[in-house]
């Protein structure tokens, strides 16, 4: 992604690039054979290796949900109903898929599908679950250190997307996933994939623009 | 005028998804270019953007396994098929208590006493009920019909038979509603 664009006098080279750290954590071959032990035993019903699993993936998994939701308490909700799809879906998990990319796909379906039925309703507080009305009155630092974000530059222009191009943005800019990765995350093509974030520049750069 | 070929072209390098002979035509005609090149500019100010807000991951609250475990279990104790049976027992428990009524009435009609149920006597019990909702006007004809039904009631099986499971159903509904009402109680379990 360090991509050094130089054209003409000018350099574009961002040298935050070179430092940052993506979403999706450096898994070494260690803890991927260690991942794959605790997808058996969770498949054999080891419910402890479940919440290993949440443990070790809670953040990727998280991050994803607020970079498409963009608020903190319908990331977390989706963000548990993620790891709870994926638990009743353990069965059907592939060991030769990476855990990352599994959970990641899953996470990115829910929240695709999410914003669409947002479009249409409302929904009421009244139909929260409890966990989520307690999370609302529970001191959340996480969300201090977020709110000046929620409203920033970039999540308004991620709004103005349409969820499939948010989610190809999300999976390219934050998890640093190649198009072959994001195409099977998203389950489409890479021509697909190709598009939509070239129509998201497109949409982005306009947006930008307008503002 | 721009050339679709190359902005996206222009997309794919921010990706680095171009090897360098493609990116050697792709400065080429950035060069020659103008609007292709304002548009490098808009779509490189939008990924700087982007990169620069990448550089942040959200990470939930502490505590997020053991809310997610606090769901789970909720989850599994209220499986949506336990709502469906119950609801399926309950609708074929009120249907056989509303037969057994229609049936104790109409062998109180006809004074038969015996435990044959044709469907005569079927037709004339549930004739009763309609009949009876009709011409019942007064609480102690409403009281001496349900004390002559009870009477009836206690000599036959097949009817024990049928109040004991409309007693099923309505338990089932009681259960129903006392799981239903335990979602408040629940977030206030977890407060603590």
């Amino acid at each position: 992604m360090n991509n050094t664009l130089t054209f003409g006098q000018q350099s574009f080279m961002n040298s935050s690039v070179a430092t940052k750290q993506t979403a999706e954590q450096h898994v070494t071959p260690e803890m991927q054979a260690q991942e794959q032990v605790w997808a058996m035993a969770a498949q054999k019903g080891d419910s402890a290796a479940f919440m290993n699993i949440v443990d070790a993936y809670q953040r990727p998994v998280y991050n994803l949900c607020y970079r498409m939701l963009g608020d903190t308490t319908e990331a977390e909700d989706a963000a548990q109903e993620t790891f709870l799809r994926a638990y009743t879906k353990l069965k059907t998990y592939n060991a030769d898929r990476k855990l990352s990319s599994w959970l990641l796909s899953i996470a990115s379906h829910y929240c695709i599908d999410r914003l669409r039925k947002k479009r249409y309703q409302m929904v009421s507080w009244d139909e929260l679950p409890p966990w989520q009305a307690v999370a609302d009155k529970k001191p959340q630092p996480e969300e201090a250190a977020l709110t000046h974000e929620r409203h920033d530059t970039v999540h308004q222009l991620l709004d103005t997307l349409p969820e499939d191009y948010r989610a190809a943005t999300v999976l390219r800019y934050w998890y640093e996933m190649s198009y072959d990765e994001i195409a099977e995350t998203l389950e489409t093509s890479v021509s697909a994939i190709k598009s939509r974030l070239f129509r998201a520049r497109q949409m982005l750069a306009e947006a930008v623009e307008t503002q | 005028m721009m050339n679709d070929k190359y902005t996206e072209k222009i997309s794919e390098w921010f990706d680095n998804e171009l090897n360098p002979d493609e990116v050697a035509e792709l400065q080429a005609h950035l060069a020659g270019c103008s609007t292709c090149r304002q548009t490098y500019e808009s779509m490189q100010h939008v990924h700087t953007l982007l990169l620069g807000a990448a550089a942040h991951v959200a990470a939930p609250d502490q505590g997020f396994v053991q809310r997610f475990e606090s769901r789970l279990a909720w989850r599994q104790a209220h499986k949506p098929w336990h709502i469906w049976v119950a609801l399926g027992a309950l609708l074929v428990g009120t249907l056989l208590f509303w037969s057994a009524w229609a049936i104790s009435g109409g062998l109180l009609l006809v004074n038969a006493g015996g435990s044959a149920l044709d469907a005569n006597v079927l037709y004339q019990g549930v004739m009763i009920i309609f009949e009876s909702a009709a011409s019942l006007r007064t609480f102690v004809n409403i009281c001496l019909l349900l004390w002559k039904t009870g009477l009836f009631l206690i000599s036959q099986p097949l009817i024990w038979l049928l109040i004991i499971t409309s007693v099923c159903a309505t338990w089932l509904w009681l259960r129903i509603l006392q799981l239903l009402s335990r979602r408040p109680a629940k977030s206030i379990e977890l407060t603590l």
